[in-house]
């Protein structure tokens, strides 16, 4: 088993591929064949679809985060049904305190020991340190990429993480006049993690990539979440974001219980989606999207 | 003397209240008539069916006598502690000292059902944008906002990590509506790994040594916090008193339990062993009357026992019940439908456990709060469930959904499952809202076909 496959953006790569495996992150695909968990009621598409597509192919290892309840019992199922070793990265909510800050960096330690009975190799510091800097440096790269807005009416994209099959809505955007100029779903701008401090980097490198990952990320989960609105604030002013399509899938409380807050923070206007996961997700919103941007536009 | 004793409308308690009270009773201050309670709003009672005992009675009155009781303790001077989420951790910290009371604000989940929808609180909730898509607990933020239910606490503390998403998405809300949280962390309980030294909890899972401490640490921030609050240090002694206190409650309720749930036949409804049950998380703001209280109807009840006397016919269906109702009539449904609760996991047996006297008061504490059935696998409530079935001698367990609750939408399915097979006694799945009249036909067809499972299976 080569491969460790993860979803949650506060799981690091870099820690998995200092071990000697190949991390992937897992974009879930929406009822793709026949699934263990057909049927089952009360499950967020986006965790549903997690696992059935884990229970697909089993030949990897996974990595899930407890950031939400419908991926800790998702988590627990696998472990359960799965077939392959599930490992439960513990990130706490809380954020405030040097007890939170701990105990995440002792669950990257402890993720780093599941990887060694997998058969991995614990890094060497100056290894990690090396292999840390330069995923860093490629970040920073990336993230001086400017979209191009071609006219069209900027948009921030936000909420639930979402699957393949939704990832539609952006291309819906583009179709209808609009653009996503910021992309605060999994995977996006929101979950780029903070830049190296380099010399802490060669001091305690696993220090600093816990640093760069749960000192940074803003999240819906996190209590308080706050720094959630402080990077909207500041990325929507940024990019002259003028207006927000924000989308939740059934069952996410976290996230959907940020849009009234969200509707009643923003000074620009917000369009609530709510996803269903039934592969048409993207198709049903169209008609919302294209009324969105006409009146934006 | 032996035979049924019936259970009372609230019609039928305005003269049994009189006929007490001719035969000498003695109420403490919160006592009088339960009608009182519906013309104060709480127009639930009227549909449901009582305990007729004296010590019955003083239960309601103390459970439904709290606001005043906070607002009293407020006059006198004391600071309230709005406890969120961790069901029963906090408070035994709280009641340490003499200058806090604490409360659990998640309590406000029962009030659409006792007022029977009249308050306007789900109302509320909706207009903030939590809408029914959440679990009942929103009825909370209608609470905070109108004032008109308890008084708003000097303090919230509130557990975060692996709580439900609902109850941590709703504290949010609360923050934003200008109520300052003081949240600690719960991480998710995890399984003892190799090399890694194990801690028994109470109830008896085992958890990591570092996630003990872990949650001591959070627990030490806590105390911390109160003591500012109180004005002067919580010590080590203030929470051992605490402790042996909340343990004579948890002591007494066991009793009361095991009385309740096993003994032929049925010596005490459904419905008062879930508010003696209720009453476990925070003393219902006075510590030392729970304890009476409790006893008291642990003493009726022993003296039904002795009698061989009753409030069912014998040889009811004896259900083991999962998770909390939001409606407390289901409990006389249970019962009408020819079955009787043997047993419960209402999701917070860690509150019923006895917290352990033999380690420093801290590390009872934490090893209490990590021990919650909410933070942990499923699978290890599934094994707790299954040996309070075998304790109480269960013959059927009814899963009860909690609308909206995403902890539970798919759990429920999940431990339908793994128990029927573990527990090898039927299981049924219901789903109960705060006020459930629209759906009594159906919850009482699936009620009835379990008690007639179990009934067939007695005949094998």
């Amino acid at each position: 088993m080569t491969t460790v496959a993860y979803c949650s953006p506060f799981v690091p790569p870099e820690w998995i591929l200092a071990h000697g495996f190949v991390p992937e992150r897992i974009v879930p695909s929406i009822g793709a064949g026949p699934s263990e968990l057909a049927g089952m009621q009360g499950l967020c598409p986006y965790a549903g679809a997690f696992a059935e597509n884990l229970m697909r192919r089993k030949d990897r290892a996974v990595v899930a985060a407890s950031t939400c309840d419908q991926m800790r019992r998702v988590a627990q199922l696998l472990q359960a049904r799965g077939g392959f070793p599930v490992f439960v990265l513990n990130v706490p909510a809380s954020w405030q305190t040097v007890n939170a800050h701990r105990m995440y960096r002792s669950e990257l330690e402890r993720l780093g020991r599941f990887l060694v009975r997998l058969g991995g190799t614990p890094p060497a510091s100056a290894e990690l340190a090396d292999l840390l800097l330069e995923h860093d440096a490629r970040r920073s790269l990336d993230a001086g990429r400017q979209r191009v807005q071609a006219g069209r009416v900027p948009l921030a994209l936000l909420g639930s993480p979402l699957c393949k099959e939704q990832l539609r809505i952006e291309e819906i955007i583009e179709e209808a006049g609009g653009t996503v100029v910021l992309d605060g779903t999994d995977g996006g701008d929101r979950t780029m993690p903070g830049r190296l401090d380099r010399r802490a980097v060669r001091g305690d490198p696993l220090s600093a990539l816990a640093d760069a990952y749960f000192g940074a990320l803003p999240d819906a989960f996190r209590r308080p979440n706050y720094p959630l609105y402080a990077w909207l604030a500041a990325e929507t002013r940024a990019r002259g974001v003028r207006g927000v399509v924000f989308a939740w899938q059934t069952w996410c409380d976290v996230w959907h219980a940020e849009l009234p807050r969200l509707v009643e923070w923003s000074r620009v206007p917000v369009l609530g989606l709510q996803l269903a996961g039934t592969g048409d997700d993207g198709a049903r919103s169209r008609a919302r999207i294209e009324a969105f941007l006409e009146v934006l536009r | 003397m032996s035979g049924r004793l019936r259970k009372l409308t609230l019609s039928e308690w305005d003269p049994r209240y009189q006929e007490l009270r001719a035969a000498g009773l003695v109420e403490r201050p919160y006592g009088g008539p339960l009608r009182r309670h519906v013309d104060d709003g709480d127009l639930r009672l009227l549909s449901l069916e009582f305990d007729g005992s004296a010590a019955a009675l003083r239960l309601w009155n103390f459970l439904l006598t709290e606001e005043d009781r906070l607002r009293k303790h407020r006059a006198e001077g004391r600071k309230l502690v709005g406890a969120m989420k961790d069901l029963g951790t906090v408070p035994v910290i709280a009641y340490a000292s003499d200058a806090l009371v604490a409360f659990y604000p998640d309590g406000a989940w029962w009030i659409p059902c006792v007022m029977q929808m009249s308050e306007g609180l789900l109302q509320v909730a909706d207009r903030l944008g939590i809408d029914e898509s959440f679990c009942p607990v929103r009825a909370m933020l209608g609470a905070f906002l109108t004032g008109a239910h308890f008084p708003i606490p000097d303090v919230l503390t509130c557990s975060v990590g692996a709580v439900c998403d609902d109850f941590s998405a709703i504290a949010q809300r609360l923050v934003g509506m200008g109520h300052p949280v003081f949240w600690w962390e719960m991480p998710h309980r995890r399984q003892v790994e190799e090399g890694e030294i194990a801690v028994p909890l109470p109830g008896g899972v085992l958890a990591p040594a570092e996630q003990v401490a872990f949650v001591r640490s959070e627990l030490e921030r806590v105390r911390e916090e109160l003591s500012r609050v109180s004005g002067s240090p919580i010590t080590d002694a203030m929470l051992a008193r605490s402790i042996r206190r909340a343990n004579r409650f948890r002591r007494v309720l066991d009793r009361l339990r095991l009385l309740a749930y096993a003994a032929e036949p049925c010596p005490m409804p459904s419905l008062e062993l879930l508010v003696a049950e209720m009453i476990a998380l925070h003393f219902c703001s006075d510590a030392d009357e729970a304890v009476s209280v409790v006893e008291e109807l642990l003493a009726e009840t022993e003296a039904r026992v002795d009698r061989h006397q009753g409030v069912l016919e014998s040889g009811a269906a004896r259900l083991f019940w999962v998770n909390p109702v939001a409606d407390m009539r289901v409990m006389n449904l249970v019962e009408q439908c020819g079955g009787r609760i043997c047993g419960t996991e209402y999701l917070f047996s860690h509150a019923l456990d006895p917290i352990p006297e033999d380690v420093e008061p801290m590390e009872a504490l934490a090893r209490c709060a990590l021990a919650d059935p909410m933070v942990g696998p499923a699978s290890e409530r599934v094994e707790r469930i299954v040996s309070d079935v075998q304790r109480f001698g269960a013959e059927g367990i009814v899963v009860s959904r909690i609308p909206g609750a995403s902890h539970c939408a798919f759990e429920g399915e999940v431990l339908r499952d793994a128990m029927g097979e573990r527990a090898g006694v039927p299981v049924v799945e219901v789903e109960v809202p705060p006020v459930s009249d629209s759906l009594m036909p159906t919850l009482r067809t699936r009620l009835d076909a379990l008690v007639e499972t179990v009934r067939a299976l007695r005949q094998g």
